[in-house]
């Protein structure tokens, strides 16, 4: 019985694979040929708060491209630029040297077309759960009916229906986390930028929203950075894996993981693939952690 | 899902042992408050009565209550009453529309920080009764110095506060409100402000203490009206009780309105953990 689930759940994803195979030799054809997100050299500097003429080179030369729906996962040691770099994609922080294109325009400041989920939530403490997953639809003066509707739906899709009118003290930190990832989709924003989203929950919670996490990214088909600090989380949610270098950080080496999704940790472990792709990931991380200590 | 089903219990569990903490602390506080209010009266009815001290320095506590409204009867308290209490409100809403708009600024420009807030901390450090001959020499020996010198003990104490506050805001939090498309006015409005109530709370009980510092030392130098007038015309005439019944209703007056504010705090900020959990 069991056997016959999961041989069913197998076909499915290796044609759910099939599809993206497709839908990106489409998006050639379409004249699509360029990535959606290019990062192209940047280097980006942080003025010390003391001393002066002091700079801290956050990035150094970093390039990187994502194709539409791509899952990219970025793994690196503590300090290399990898939040940096989410902040400059976001057009919060503004590159000394090279440039951001979305859709071949370059990034100036905020938009729509993206969103952010925070390690540390970012929630407002004085806004109820429904509010909170409001807040961006209402910055941007989107609240019609339509909104409404869809503020209640992500509510339900990350599961905390039943808790619109909790505040975040409230909730637990995984529940926290969702309030903040039902707030990114609230805007339907093309991109999801996500900055170690599952640093500060369990490491059950953890497991269950990597399991989410992939079903919602597959339902809305979005293109999603996530940086992590988790070799096996770095794995299991991307369709490629970007390792950066110790400070100043660029992108070393880029994995592609062609692993059957959907993938869990628990069903992979004792996979070869998944063990041999882990050691290697794990060499080319761990020297750059020693480089980061050494220097 | 389980992990809600989880979460529901544990969030349920907290709440009753946070309202069954609450319920009872708030029982043993009001009980407190009671039996410790009796027991000094009672003390000093008693150390009035027997002791010797002469009612010239000790009235008893029951003849200064009852001169309250002997003083009611003579048709001098309710008008110098208001008079002071008119002076505090002016005053302290003086030092609130000027203070809290130069905090925001000073909290969020670096440049105005610079430059204004040296003046500020001088302001709030400097001790009202050095100020007062100034004040007295700008505005004159009348109801103006009072409210002025309320107002210049409010400012500061507010502003410094909230200052602080808007500068500690969460970075999250605004890195939030930014890439979500808040303008910079939507920060302000809807990071900066509800997170700065609690520091408005603060600042707005220690800018009122001070201010009813300011408030009696004006009222001890200002005396054709206001409760500062009961004062002096009584001292002169050596009626301790009503110097104290005076006093009485001065504090009765400060205590109010710091629980006041407090319970206008505690409405705006019910998002907050309770303190103790
Ligand atoms: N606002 C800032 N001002 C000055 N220096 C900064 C600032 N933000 C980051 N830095 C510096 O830039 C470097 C990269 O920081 P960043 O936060 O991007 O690293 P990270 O890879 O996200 O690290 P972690 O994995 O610990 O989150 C660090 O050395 C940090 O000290
Ligand atoms: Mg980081």
């Amino acid at each position: 019985m069991t056997e016959q689930m999961e041989r069913h759940t197998e076909k499915s994803a290796d044609s759910f694979g099939d599809q993206r195979l497709q839908e990106s030799s489409l998006g050639g054809v379409n004249g699509k040929d360029h990535a959606l997100i290019q990062v192209h050299g940047l280097t980006v500097e942080y003025e010390r708060a003391l001393g002066k003429n002091e700079h801290i080179v956050a990035l150094k030369n970093f390039s990187l491209d994502v194709r539409e729906g791509e899952f990219v996962t970025v793994l690196g040691p503590s300090g290399c630029g990898k939040s940096t770099l989410l902040n400059v994609i976001s057009g919060l922080v503004f590159p000394k040297e090279g440039d951001v294109r979305v859709d071949g325009k370059p990034v100036t400041g905020p938009s729509p077309k993206w969103a952010m989920v925070f390690q540390d939530y970012g929630l407002m403490p004085w806004r109820t759960v429904e509010k909170n997953v409001r807040f961006g639809l209402e910055m941007q003066k989107k609240l019609d009916e339509e909104a409404e509707e869809r503020v209640r739906h992500y509510i339900r899709m990350v599961g905390l229906e039943g808790f619109e009118d909790a505040y975040p003290r409230e909730l637990s930190g995984g529940m926290r986390q969702r309030v903040g990832l039902a707030r990114a989709l609230a805007i339907e924003p093309e991109i999801l930028l996500m900055d170690e989203p599952f640093a500060a929950v369990d490491l059950i919670t953890r497991e269950l929203m990597q399991d989410e996490i992939s079903r919602i990214i597959a339902k809305t088909g979005k293109t999603v950075i996530f940086v992590t600090h988790s070799v096996d989380e770095a794995i299991i949610l991307g369709d490629r894996l970007v390792v950066v270098s110790a400070r100043p950080g660029r992108a070393k080496c880029a994995i592609e993981i062609d692993l059957p999704k959907p993938r869990s940790e628990h069903s992979l472990r004792s996979s070869p693939e998944y063990v041999s792709l882990r050691d290697r990931v794990w060499s080319e991380l761990s020297a750059e952690v020693q480089l980061g200590r050494g220097g | 899902m389980s992990t809600t089903s989880l979460d529901t219990t544990a969030e349920g569990f907290i709440g009753r042992i946070g309202s069954r903490f609450k319920g009872r602390s708030g029982l043993n506080f009001a009980l407190i408050t009671v039996v410790n209010v009796a027991v000094f009266v009672i003390v000093w009815e008693l150390v009035a009565t027997y002791s010797g001290i002469p009612k010239l320095f000790l009235p008893k506590i029951s003849a200064i209550a009852s001169d309250i409204p002997q003083m009611n009867a003579e048709g001098i308290l309710l008008l110098n009453l208001w008079f002071s209490v008119k002076n505090f409100f002016i005053g302290l809403a003086v030092g609130v529309v000027i203070g809290l708009p130069l905090a925001y600024a000073i909290g969020s420009i670096k440049f105005l920080d610079r430059v204004l807030s040296p003046y500020l901390w001088a302001l709030y450090s400097i001790p009202r009764i050095i100020l007062l001959p100034l004040v007295l020499l700008w505005v004159g020996i009348n109801n103006n110095a009072r409210l002025a010198i309320v107002a210049i003990s409010v400012l500061p104490s507010l502003a410094v506060v909230v200052m602080d506050g808007v500068k500690t805001t969460d970075a999250t939090m605004l890195r939030a409100a930014r890439i979500f498309g808040a303008s910079r006015w939507q920060q302000f409005l809807h990071v900066i402000v509800p997170s700065t109530i609690p520091f408005i709370g603060t600042g707005l009980r220690m800018g009122m203490l001070r201010g009813l510092i300011g408030l009696y030392i004006g009222e001890l130098f200002i005396t054709q009206n206001g409760i500062g007038s009961i004062i002096a015309y009584a001292s002169v005439r050596f009626r301790t009780a009503r110097v104290f019944a005076v006093l009485l209703l001065f504090v009765l007056f400060a205590v109010s309105n710091l629980a006041v504010t407090r319970a206008i705090e505690t409405r705006l900020t019910r998002w907050r953990a309770p303190s103790g959990l």
